[in-house]
């Protein structure tokens, strides 16, 4: 046991006083009284138990001076040994994110969980430790290891409410981080619940959720207000929009298209039934759409009554074709919209500007590394995209990865090929398709310099017959147009919404922080000195003597 | 005399003696007759002629019928006389105001009643100091006296044994009468008072006892550690006064005050008790009306 406060035990001087006004009270008042006679008469009653008269004033002076040192004890703040070894270290993880700002409770969301915050704060004791954390993306620490409350409470006053989403994932992984360094650590979370990790039970494993409470918030909202274009017909796009309420709703939606009206949508959803619409349309151009959730009576979150999405301009792509014509090769082109290709014989020396793709095939074969996305029909030789070995024969497409983006929908399976060329790759690049372990299609498409090889001539199978050549060819363009031109619309909230806006926790779940009460040392010291108070005063009251 | 003896009080007394009148009238008039055989008009008794005896109470008629002298005795009437004992202990002294002050006035009011009856009354201070006694005497004229006598009483500390006292007192031959005793009660032992009366009993006086006390008197009063002295004897003594010590000391006191009612009764002793902060008119009226202080 030590003391945290051991000048407390200065106090012990008081002790002396004690004893003067002990010694003082003990001299009686004197009283006068008419007759002795009825105290004579009553006094072999309260005589009986003359050892204990004897010991009483020393004895009551002892209590006193034992409840002294008692209160001092508990003054010094005494840290017991079953206190260290009971001692807690928490990360606390701080959802600020945008649902926080629901008045579903008084005055908000944001201020429940920071008043649970202070007050779990407010509950630590000397060998507890705190770590604060706020769910931004990144996660940003707001407090390392420590035990100082004021040092938490001054973290706390930096923490506001973000106008977007958090990045729970990266909070947990930092969280967890943190709890390698102590023993028994622990990680809570301080938010409404509403992150998907959170809702899941499988992720929830070591983690302790303190939020709001459970009952269902009044609050309609849109939970997915997106726009995409279809990978295969990139000027096709479609917008999908959902409303979730955890209480019977009934409102409209409008649509609004460069702010001018395109819809107008009745909703009715309810709990466990969500609201689900999709617009689709054909453009090359861009433009913007916002969705605005019409809501007549109460909301407590009124930022997710608008959603908007910006659905960007298609531009064309320039592709540059090297070697003889290929009239399938072409035919294919010319069905693809948006592609502007051009011919040359050979592979150009210098590459013009804003290409997007090189088509290379035989002979006509880069001597240099280029920026521009490259695609090799069976190169006649090797170079940086692989070395080429024998030639194979009657070859059946055997492996494909049907994970890949570049071969969705495309059936390659039964794709007879006459001729194909034995190539090995280069360390790093991927295998999309092989034959008995020979790649057929391989290369380096999800990072620069990119390049694909096709280990066969299309002509020499019957590839270009088949509709997987142009869906193939088609993934391929369409993957060059990247994110900027098939962007999709963010809603509000990040993602689907998983939950209802509601808690998964009711506010008396069990948590680590408020776990019962343990009772502190000096407390129970305390008590201790409060028992013998009650002790003393019983004695003196209950003992007659002389 | 004044603080003492006010004016209204003596009105009072007056007022006092007129309800004394109006009870005694009602009553039997042989209840205040001696005992003692002489000189009356009321016939007593016969008994036998004997030489010596005065031959002209021999009743002649009865001697006519059956021949034997037969003496005719008369009741000797007498005044009464009526002795007041007034305790001057230390214990008297105590309280506010001091039971001694309205012990004085019940010993001025009886003495008036007494005086106003025409009967003798003499006041003996009963106390651990030697203090000049009022002989029985009587006549209304000798009141004013008798006052200036009683405000010359004055209590004392010291050992005071009440039946010593009574000893003393009964030392002095006092004729036989009413004798009627204003104390607290409170002796140096709870035989004391009792013993006291014993001998009062023996000498075959009609006997009165006003038991003077205050109320917090019976009560043991603050809870707490205290050093009690005696403002009798000076003795001290110290205490620590619970609630079951207050308890018990109220029991003691009830107890005590229960026996002397009961000895009182049982030996046909007239036992009043009274306050001393209660008017002393109060506690005379109340003699007259039920204490059987009367004859």
């Amino acid at each position: 046991m030590s003391f945290l406060f051991p000048l407390a035990w200065w106090l012990g001087l008081l002790a002396l006083p004690v004893i003067t006004f002990y010694l003082l009270k003990t001299r009686q008042r004197r009283k006068p009284v008419s007759t002795l006679l009825f105290w004579q008469q009553i006094k072999p009653k309260i005589e009986n138990s003359p050892f204990w008269r004897k010991l009483r004033r020393w004895l009551s002076l002892a209590l006193q001076l034992l409840i002294l040192a008692l209160v001092i004890a508990a003054l010094a703040r005494p840290a017991f040994n079953w206190e260290k070894k009971q001692a807690q270290q928490v990360v606390a993880i701080i959802d600020n994110s945008a649902s926080m700002q629901a008045t579903s409770e008084s005055p908000s969301r944001w201020q429940a969980s920071l008043d649970a915050l202070t007050d779990a704060v407010a509950r630590l004791r000397v060998q507890d430790e705190m770590a604060l954390i706020t769910a931004e993306d990144p996660p940003r620490l707001l407090s390392g290891w420590t035990s100082s409350k004021r040092a938490l409470r001054d973290a706390l006053g930096q923490v506001g409410v973000l106008p977007t989403g958090t990045n729970p994932e990266a909070a947990f992984a930092l969280a967890r981080e943190l709890t390698t360094t102590r023993e028994n650590a622990r990680i809570e979370v301080f938010s409404d619940a509403v992150w998907p990790p959170i809702a899941k039970p499988s992720a929830n494993a070591g983690l302790t959720v303190r939020g709001v409470d459970g009952k269902p918030p009044v609050n309609a909202g849109l939970t997915l207000f997106a726009v995409r274009r279809s990978p295969a017909s990139p000027g096709d796009w479609q917008i999908d929009a959902e409303v979730v309420s955890p209480t019977p709703f009934s409102g409209r939606v409008e649509i609004l298209r460069d702010g001018q009206p395109m819809d107008l949508a009745t909703v009715e959803c309810g709990p466990d039934k969500p609201w689900r619409k999709t617009w689709r349309g054909s453009s090359e151009g861009g433009a913007q759409f916002e969705a605005v959730l019409q809501v007549a009576g109460n909301d407590m979150l009124p930022a997710d009554n608008r959603a908007r999405c910006v659905l960007t301009q298609l531009k064309p792509l320039r592709i540059i074709v090297t070697g003889p014509p290929d009239p399938f090769l072409e035919a294919v082109l010319d069905s693809i919209p948006l592609v502007e290709w051009s011919r040359m014989f050979l592979f150009p020396l210098a590459m013009p500007d804003k290409v997007d793709l090189v088509i290379a095939g035989g002979e006509n074969l880069p001597e240099k590394k280029y920026e521009v996305p490259i695609l090799f029909l069976n190169p006649a030789r090797g170079g940086e995209w692989g070395e080429r070995k024998g030639a194979l024969q009657d070859v059946p497409v055997t492996e494909v990865d049907k994970s890949s983006l570049l071969l969705r929908h495309a059936g390659l399976s039964s794709v007879a090929i006459e001729e194909a060329t034995e190539w090995v790759p280069p360390a790093g690049a991927e295998v999309l398709a092989s034959s008995m372990g020979h790649p057929l299609i391989f290369g380096q498409w999800d990072r620069q310099p990119r390049w694909m090889v096709f280990a066969f001539d299309p002509t020499k199978s019957d590839l270009p017959l088949r509709t997987a050549f142009p869906v193939l060819m088609a993934n391929l363009l369409q993957s060059l147009r990247g994110d900027a031109d098939v962007r999709q619309g963010a809603a509000v909230l990040p993602g689907r919404v998983e939950t209802d806006l509601a808690a998964l926790l009711p506010p008396t779940a069990e948590s680590g922080l408020d776990r019962g009460w343990v009772w502190p040392g000096w407390w129970l010291v305390l008590l201790g000195a409060f028992l013998l108070l009650v002790g003393e005063w019983y004695l003196y009251n209950r003992r007659i003597t002389d | 005399m004044a603080e003492l003896f006010p004016a209204d009080f003596l009105q009072q007394l007056e007022g006092l003696h007129l309800l004394a009148r109006q009870i005694s009238r009602g009553r039997m008039r042989a209840e205040r007759r001696s005992v003692k055989r002489g000189a009356g008009l009321e016939f007593a008794d016969y008994r036998p002629f004997s030489p010596g005896d005065d031959i002209r109470a021999i009743d002649w008629n009865a001697y006519a019928r059956n021949r034997h002298l037969l003496l005719k005795l008369f009741e000797e009437e007498e005044d009464l006389h009526v002795h007041l004992l007034l305790d001057c202990s230390g214990s008297m002294g105590w309280g506010t105001p001091p039971k001694f002050d309205a012990a004085r006035q019940i010993v001025a009011g009886l003495a008036y009643l007494a005086l106003s009856n025409l009967d003798r009354a003499g006041v003996a201070a009963l106390g651990p100091h030697a203090q000049s006694v009022w002989s029985p005497s009587r006549g209304r004229a000798r009141f004013l006296r008798l006052l200036r006598h009683l405000e010359s009483y004055t209590t004392a500390t010291g050992v005071n044994d009440l039946t010593s006292g009574v000893t003393r007192w009964l030392a002095t031959r006092p004729r036989r009468g009413l004798v009627i005793w204003v104390t607290d009660g409170w002796g140096t032992s709870a035989e004391d008072v009792f013993q006291g009366l014993d001998r009062l009993r023996y000498a075959r006086h009609d006997i009165g006892i006003i038991q003077l006390r205050h109320a917090d008197e019976g009560e043991a009063g603050e809870l707490g550690e205290f050093e009690y002295e005696d403002v009798e004897t000076g003795e001290t003594r110290v205490m620590i006064v619970d609630r079951a010590a207050a308890t018990a000391y109220r029991k003691a006191v009830q107890d005590y005050e229960d026996r002397l009612r009961e000895y009182s009764r049982k030996h046909g002793i007239a036992h009043m008790r009274a306050d001393a902060a209660e008017p002393v008119i109060e506690v005379l009226r109340r003699s007259l009306t039920g204490g059987g202080f009367v004859r």
